[in-house]
């Protein structure tokens, strides 16, 4: 252990310091534990999603849609997996000393996204539906209900780093826009009525590298204004 | 074997005195001679635990034990021994300010660990930074002291340095701006080394906060 090589080397400024933080010490009331934030960032988001598809209203063969194509299934399947794990990647982040918790969960948010990419490929290859359909206007308005929606984990997770203790910002807001609009891109599937595969793909598959693209910028300066990074 | 946190201070609740008893006592009955390590990281969970009720004297204990732990593993990183002992008394200045992201039912030592990598880390890039930049720079090229508030750059920063509190802009500007030791500059401003180092600290954060908003 590298404790064992060290050698007392102080000149006393160090035992200043410790007396002074100890006589300035007030008590600090822990962070909650990660597995209820997570679970309370799914939740705003769950709110939101019932909100927005009971406005949007959602698409009348929505069991079909999910269930009747292999590809759709794992698409969104993937794309849920993905932002869920990628919002528990970027609240670890926070935290000192969770590094492994924050390594799996990126994992596994590598896995959905595999697995979103491998559902896109089936629908692909076995042209389970049309190519074409819609236009540009069609898919910058599903992926605009995907950052809409996705926005509100993504702050929720902005304001849990601000009163945690961010080391890599950065990081931390661009798994935290990926994983908001992958989130919120779910709620865009659940109310969309469009049928073809160049809209699935552009219009919600895309959504979280569109996330990261839009978001990270505010979510980074929304973390520098409120929190405390580094 | 350590007290634990037995009868340690008035702070501590019953929950902790209990769990120390227990954990003595389980450990004495179960547990070889020579586990220290593990009898270590549990004292120190303990004392953090203790800390973040407010017990000072726990928290003067456990920065104390901890120092020589957090020097070691900043001598992973950090090659220059002279520096070695600036970033562990950065190291202890993290520990305070998020001692709250400690959950006090997880191991301690891996958040301490990660924090003074953390900081490790930031020191070897700005030492990389620096020396670039003297590197780049001629001696000759280098603007007058006085001319330094000319510069776009500079007229912010002496902006920001006029928002800070008295006592953290006289930490900064002894420090950073004449140069001085930490021990000339607590001297200088009639403090304790540890609390100039900690006015400083609190300067250096809240300079960057007030650049960063005025950058974007």
């Amino acid at each position: 252990m590298n404790e064992d090589r060290s050698e007392p080397v102080d000149d006393g400024r160090s035992e200043d310091l410790i007396r002074e933080l100890a006589r300035e010490l007030e008590p600090v009331q822990p962070l909650p534990p990660l597995r209820f934030v997570v679970g309370g960032l799914l939740g705003l988001w769950a709110l939101v999603a019932a909100v927005g598809v009971a406005v949007l209203g959602s698409r009348p063969d929505l069991a079909q849609a999910w269930l009747g194509r292999g590809g759709v299934a794992f698409v969104f399947g993937g794309l849920g997996l993905a932002g869920v794990a990628g919002l528990a990647a970027s609240v670890a982040l926070g935290v000192p000393g969770r590094e492994r918790l924050v390594r799996l969960a990126l994992l596994a948010a590598g896995v959905g996204m595999v697995l979103a990419a491998g559902g896109g490929s089936l629908l692909f290859l076995e042209s389970a539906m049309p190519w074409n359909g819609g236009g540009f206007r069609a898919d910058l308005d599903c992926l605009a209900v995907a950052l809409v929606v996705g926005i509100f984990p993504g702050l929720g997770v902005v304001a849990f780093a601000g009163r945690a203790a961010a080391f890599r910002p950065v990081v931390l807001v661009v798994a935290a826009a990926a994983s908001a609009a992958a989130l919120g891109t779910i709620v865009a599937q659940a109310s969309c009525p469009m049928v073809n595969l160049r809209h699935l793909l552009m219009g919600h598959a895309l959504a979280p590298a569109v996330g990261v693209l839009v978001l990270s910028v505010p979510l980074l300066v929304a973390l520098r204004r409120i929190g405390r990074v580094g | 074997m350590g007290p634990m946190c037995v009868g340690l201070g008035p702070d501590l609740d019953r929950r902790d005195r209990v769990y120390s008893r227990d954990r003595i006592l389980e450990s004495e009955r179960q547990r070889p001679m020579g586990n220290e390590r593990e009898e270590r990281a549990e004292r120190w969970q303990c004392w953090m635990r203790a800390a973040q009720k407010g017990d000072a004297e726990a928290y003067q204990r456990l920065l104390t034990e901890l120092l020589p732990y957090v020097r070691g593993v900043v001598r992973g990183r950090v090659r220059d021994d002279a520096a070695v002992e600036d970033v562990a008394q950065d190291v202890l200045l993290r520990i305070h300010t998020a001692r709250h992201t400690y959950h006090p039912e997880r191991p301690l030592l891996p958040w301490v660990r990660t924090i003074a990598r953390n900081a490790s880390i930031d020191h070897s890039r700005r030492w990389a930074r620096e020396r670039g930049r003297q590197g780049e720079m001629e001696p000759d090229a280098l603007p007058a002291p006085e001319r330094l508030a000319e510069g776009p750059i500079s007229r912010g920063l002496v902006r920001a340095l006029d928002r800070l509190p008295e006592s953290q802009r006289e930490a900064v500007t002894l420090l950073k701006l004449e140069g001085l030791s930490v021990k000339e500059a607590a001297l200088r401003a009639g403090v304790s080394p540890g609390a100039l180092k900690l006015r400083a600290h609190r300067g250096y954060n809240a300079l960057r906060d007030l650049l960063g908003r005025e950058r974007s």
